[in-house]
């Protein structure tokens, strides 16, 4: 699974150094498949999205917080799966 | 040193101060302020409280004080009176500008939470052996309906039943704003709203950061100096060293350095130089210092001193702080400077002189960068000024051990870590003879200050390589 970060300006204030810890301690079964990568201001946080915004497989996801950004994993893993 | 814990609060909070930075930047504050309230939390729900409208009541308070007014000076204006008087307010004319208060309680936010007294909670078992009942030397536990209950009238808050509780089922009811406050600062308005005591309160910041409620803000300087840039102000940015890995681990200073150039400042240099330059100056002092002398960079800290601790007024060290020691030198005629740290007491201590016109913390950066435009990951690296020694400053017992480094005496001093830690820290020195008394208001240092961005403990892992080698 890829995923990637934004680690732009205004997805860091509003929460992605809190998606960057929260990668830290998933389940190492998951963390072994994940292709972790950080990205520059994905383009898309003035208008179109809210941020903190991530990309997984190359899908965008707004208003990610540590919860939420685990159980989007969490499901990717899953239908990875089957 | 305090856990960092990304919050509600902080996202509303950084979302105004980005939105009313970025609408000033597109020249369309005017006409859409009145609106931001009901642009940020569209309803027909609460966003973040039961009601839309108290919510929005909130952040209409908030929304003049990130314009830089006094709360209880502003606190009757509608938003949409605003647009005529602007220009003013921002141009530090108006005298709606907050000038000395920079810690002030939105009363429309405060919930009046519970405080000085006990509780008993449904943990209770109604055991057999009833101890709260026994313990209480007044008689104000009660057993109701298979549980203790308290009666408010006639507790004193001594806290014995709670101790004597078997199952922690007794809590005590605390304020966070209280606790979080070392000074006993927060004392109650008629309707019971947290109130400060400007009389204690040394504006450090620790209820800006308690309070669950986000009550507590701090009028902001941000758009203030947006103006003074559209204005063609030249203004020096200097920042506190503290700024290390505020814009996450793959920002280096160099680039922080060449994004603030590029926002508008007419140059940017690290406070870490003025550091250096105190570093020296009090080891210098204490080589022939007769008698204690405590550390003067921390504006909370010296506030402290004078308003607890009057007999050490005169061992404050003789050396300015390291921001006023490097505006100074930067300072010229018409130009301006503005600090840029983790600190709300700096703005306090700015507006005591001629030297710092403007102060932002790490967050209003990260607005101001956003408004216009600026990335600091894609800028260039550049050299920064500043031994380790001087950027060492922003961590507590920094500075303790950069004078020690530099004076060739043996030195023997003592910490205050933190406001909390006050009271003992001034007691020893009254018994014991010290060289020099150290002395951060936050717990940790800079690192740990009210304006941050990242985990102070990761910060202090990235302070460890700033700095040149000396
Ligand atoms: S913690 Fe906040 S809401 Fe509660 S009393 Fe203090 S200022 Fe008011
Ligand atoms: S900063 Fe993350 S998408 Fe722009």
């Amino acid at each position: 699974m890829e995923i990637k970060v934004c680690v732009g300006t205004t997805c860091h204030l509003l929460g992605a150094t809190e998606l960057v810890e929260a990668l830290k301690d998933l389940p190492p079964e998951i963390a072994r498949k994940i292709n972790l990568g950080y990205s520059v201001c994905f383009e898309s946080c003035q208008g179109t999205m809210r941020p903190p915004i991530i990309s997984i497989n190359g899908k965008y996801h707004q208003d990610m917080n540590p919860s939420r950004m685990k159980a989007l994993i969490l499901k990717t893993a899953e239908s990875e799966r089957s | 040193m305090r856990n960092f814990v990304f919050s509600e609060i902080m996202k509303i909070r950084r979302q105004l101060m980005m939105t009313l930075a970025q609408m000033y930047e597109k020249g369309t504050l005017q006409e859409h302020l009145a609106g931001i309230p009901k642009m940020l939390l569209p309803g027909p729900h609460g966003t973040y409280r039961s009601s839309v409208y108290h919510e929005r009541e909130v952040m209409k308070q908030r929304t003049k004080m990130y314009l830089g007014m006094d709360y209880e000076r502003s606190r009757e204006l509608e938003l949409y009176e605003l647009p005529s008087l602007i220009d003013d307010i921002l141009g530090m004319k108006s005298d709606l500008v907050s000038r000395d208060r920079f810690v002030q309680v939105i009363k429309e936010a405060c919930d009046s939470c519970p405080s000085g007294r006990y509780y008993a909670t449904d943990l209770c078992r109604n055991c057999v052996a009833h101890s709260c009942y026994n313990a209480c030397p007044k008689k104000a536990v009660e057993i109701q309906n298979d549980r203790a209950v308290i009666n408010i009238d006639q507790c004193i808050g001594c806290g014995l039943c709670a101790k004597a509780c078997s199952f922690y089922a007794i809590v005590k009811l605390e304020r966070p704003c209280e606790r979080s406050c070392a000074l006993q600062a927060i004392a109650k308005d008629a309707s019971f709203a947290a109130d400060i005591d400007y009389s204690r309160c040394v504006s450090c910041g620790a209820c800006y950061v308690a309070c669950p409620f986000g009550a507590t803000e701090s009028p902001s300087h941000l758009l203030r100096t947006l103006a003074g840039i559209r204005r063609g102000e030249k203004i020096i940015a200097i920042f506190a060293p503290a700024i290390v890995a505020q814009f996450g681990p793959k920002v280096t200073l160099g680039q922080i350095k060449n994004a603030l150039k590029k926002a508008g400042f007419s140059d940017a240099v690290a406070v870490a130089a003025g550091a250096d330059e105190v570093a020296e100056e009090e080891a210098h002092f204490l080589e022939h210092a007769a008698g204690t002398v405590t550390t003067s960079c921390c504006p909370a800290f010296v506030d402290y001193i004078g308003k607890n601790q009057p007999d050490f007024t005169d061992r404050i060290s003789p050396a300015p702080s390291p921001m006023i020691a490097l505006a100074k030198h930067l300072k010229t005629g018409t130009g301006k400077i503005a600090f840029i740290g983790p600190c709300i007491a700096k703005k306090l201590e700015a507006s005591k002189g001629p030297f710092v016109d403007y102060v932002l913390t790490f967050e209003e950066l990260g607005a101001l960068f956003i408004a216009k435009g600026i990335e600091p990951a894609a800028q260039e690296d550049a050299t920064v000024e500043g031994s380790r020694l001087g950027w060492g400053f922003a961590a507590a017992g920094g500075v303790t051990a950069a004078v020690k480094e530099l004076c060739t005496r043996d030195l023997r001093t003592l910490r205050m870590d933190g406001l909390a830690e006050g009271k003992e820290t001034f007691q020893t020195a009254r018994q014991e003879k010290f060289d020099l008394i150290e002395g951060m208001a936050c717990a940790g240092g800079c690192i740990a200050g009210p304006g941050i961005m990242v985990n102070p403990k990761v910060a202090a892992g990235a302070l460890k390589k700033a700095g040149s080698a000396t």
